[in-house]
């Protein structure tokens, strides 16, 4: 897909989400939907200066670079896991196993390498938002 | 001078120079980490100051403050992670010089910026605060209605060379800005029942989501990504910029601090408003303003200059009038309270060494950090040549512990990666992230006034141009606005000749 074509689909989409903000804000109480009503306008028109520029072609169409889908696909898993885990089994379980994932399956290291960044990335982590800053990191099962 | 003798005597004692060295080594590591702003560094000490004699609480606090606000663009330089709004801009420029191996010297430039925005709003502190704090108060809801335009005019201008999409994403940032209770009618607003949502949507995850999240992104999805990808994982350039860089940077630098010091002392106008109207100027200045964002130095010091000066701007109505700029002079307040010091003119009457001490601890705080920070930037730099896919994960690590830890929200943190998903594709796709969250830090400044100007003056919007400060911002926008197209029609006009 040429970026002219996304430009084009997302003013289409986000169009329709200012368009939806200015029907709302026209339905709201007072003054309240004064300002959604301007910025939903505001995005209207932007969106609709794209249109007329992506379709008059003035800037030459080019294509926005490759991504490696199986990567980025691996990444999400990656980042959803650590979500996941954080809040089920625990922060400084997710945090290791995130780590040593990553690094392992898209930094390629080695896995003494990987464990014991993971591991002492992990302990900083520790160190920094626990012990000094007391912040109370989701604990999962960890806590009962 | 006979305050000044006193108070000097009381930041150079051992005890308060060692405050001085503790406060600005945790405020430049707390300004350096994704969701620890300056506010958080200020307000976590605060406890630690309540069995200090009061110089040395203000002392510490002054530190951090000062130093958090300069930490912010370390990362954003070397990793484009600012780790605060306030260093959006410095990205801009300081990033691409990092990618090209000028680190070292990005970050000498900031460092020297900073330096130089920090020294010069103290000494506009010490000299004529007063005076400035009454022209603050002179700032009505009409004037700041339209400050906030000139604010997203600003940002749309510079964050991209395409500015239609810069209005786009300013205008979602908008949109975005209206989300949660109505301040005025209590309405609910694309809230969708989340309460979560009901204060609004929370600035820093989204942030983080859009600069740190997407930075990992960035790093790590790519097949041998990282900062120095395809330049043969070599640092090249010098580790501190040339003084010719320096002496051509002196007016840029001068014309930020001033910017950065007048924005300072305007109450909620913020560090990221000051920096992107001083790039602006420098841009546009500038005999080579295409340079800009695409690794100019003289970007970096404007931005760094600004949002530097922006430190003694906001305590000059916080200690004069007792009115706080922004959250963390509101912070500030409160710590100068546990001491018994109440914010106003009587502090420069009945508590008249202590301020003072205050005010020149700040300066030595400036020097302090510049000296770790010039020492620091040649080790630091190092940062840019590890792996993307190594940095990538640890970069996402502490954007998800810091957004988690301002609130202790699960919600925030996955509003945090799904703004990386999304400023991952906007970057790709051109998008500039940066309006977007301007126009959700200036959206209610921008809402709240304009519904009050309207209120005041029943629905006519000739209240704009009638107010003599009001209608000279008011031809700062159609400046902002009109000078870029002339600029564009001279080009073209020059092309065809």
């Amino acid at each position: 897909m040429t970026l002219d074509t996304i430009d084009r689909c997302v003013a289409v989409l986000v169009g329709a989400l200012c368009a939806a903000a200015v029907i709302t804000g026209l339905a709201m109480r007072g003054d309240a939907g004064v300002f959604p009503v301007i910025a939903g306008t505001l995005g209207l028109l932007a969106c609709a200066g794209i249109l007329l520029c992506t379709m008059r072609g003035r800037i030459p169409d080019e294509s926005p670079p490759a991504l490696p889908w199986p990567r980025f696909l691996v990444w999400c898993l990656c980042v959803l896991g650590l979500l996941g885990l954080m809040v089920t089994a625990g922060t400084f379980v997710a945090l290791p196993l995130f780590l040593l994932a990553s690094l392992r399956w898209l930094g390629h290291l080695r896995w003494p390498a990987a464990l014991v960044i993971a591991l002492a990335f992990s302990a900083v982590i520790y160190v920094v938002f626990v012990y000094l800053l007391s912040v109370p990191l989701p604990a999962g099962w960890l806590a009962g | 001078m006979d305050v000044l003798l006193p108070a000097l005597g009381n930041v150079l004692t051992p005890m308060a120079l060692l405050t001085l060295l503790l406060g600005t080594l945790a405020g430049m590591t707390i300004g350096s980490l994704p969701g620890l702003s300056s506010t958080m560094g200020v307000a976590l000490c605060i406890p630690i100051t309540f069995n200090m004699p009061p110089e040395l609480a203000l002392i510490l606090l002054g530190a951090v403050y000062v130093s958090s606000v300069y930490g912010g663009s370390v990362t954003a330089i070397l990793l484009r992670t600012p780790g605060t709004d306030a260093s959006i801009a410095t990205a801009l420029d300081g990033y691409p010089l990092a990618t090209a191996g000028r680190g070292g010297e990005a970050l000498g430039m900031a460092t020297l910026a900073s330096l130089f925005g920090g020294l010069f709003s103290v000494v506009v502190l010490i000299a004529i605060a007063p005076p400035l704090s009454t022209v603050a108060l002179a700032f009505g809801p009409q004037e700041y209605t339209v400050l906030a335009i000139f604010g997203l005019v600003t940002i749309v201008g510079v964050a991209s060379d395409r500015p239609l999409k810069g209005v786009l994403s300013a205008a979602v940032g908008l949109v975005l800005a209206c989300v949660g209770l109505d301040a005025f009618t209590g309405v609910q607003r694309f809230t969708f029942g989340y309460s979560e949502l009901f204060e609004g949507v929370p600035l820093l995850p989204v942030l983080i989501g859009l600069f740190s999240v997407s930075q990992a992104f960035n790093l790590c999805v790519p097949e041998g990504g990282g900062v120095l990808a395809g330049k043969g994982q070599q640092l090249k350039g010098r580790r501190l910029p040339l003084w010719l860089d320096i002496r051509r940077s002196l007016r840029t630098l001068l014309r930020s601090s001033v910017i950065g010091s007048v924005v300072g002392i305007l109450p909620g106008a913020g560090t990221s408003i000051a920096s992107f109207i001083s790039y602006n100027e420098a841009r546009r200045h500038s005999p080579t303003p295409e340079r800009f964002g695409k690794g100019e130095l003289e970007g970096v010091a404007a931005s760094e200059s600004a949002n530097n000066a922006v430190t003694g701007g906001t305590l000059i109505p916080t200690l004069t009038l007792g009115i706080p700029g922004n959250a963390v002079t509101a912070v500030f307040v409160g710590g100068l309270t546990i001491h018994g010091m109440i914010p106003g003119p009587s502090l420069f009457t009945d508590h008249a060494e202590t301020t003072y001490t205050l005010i020149l601890s700040l300066l030595f705080a400036n020097v302090l950090f510049a000296v770790l920070g010039l020492w620091l930037c040649r080790y630091l730099v190092v940062v840019t040549k590890v792996p993307g896919a190594v940095l990538g994960p640890m970069i996402l690590v502490f954007s998800v512990i810091g957004t988690y830890a301002l609130r202790n929200e699960v919600f925030d943190v996955w509003l945090a990666v799904a703004f990386g998903v999304v400023g991952f594709f906007m970057e790709r796709w051109r998008y500039p992230g940066a309006p977007l969250v301007i126009a959700l830090i200036l959206g209610p400044i921008l809402e709240v006034n304009f519904r009050r100007s309207m209120q005041i003056s029943h629905w006519d919007l000739s209240t704009f141009f009638t107010r003599p400060l009001s209608m000279t911002l008011c031809l700062l926008v159609v400046l902002a606005l009109a000078y870029p197209l002339w600029n564009q029609w001279r080009r073209r006009r020059s092309a065809a000749h």
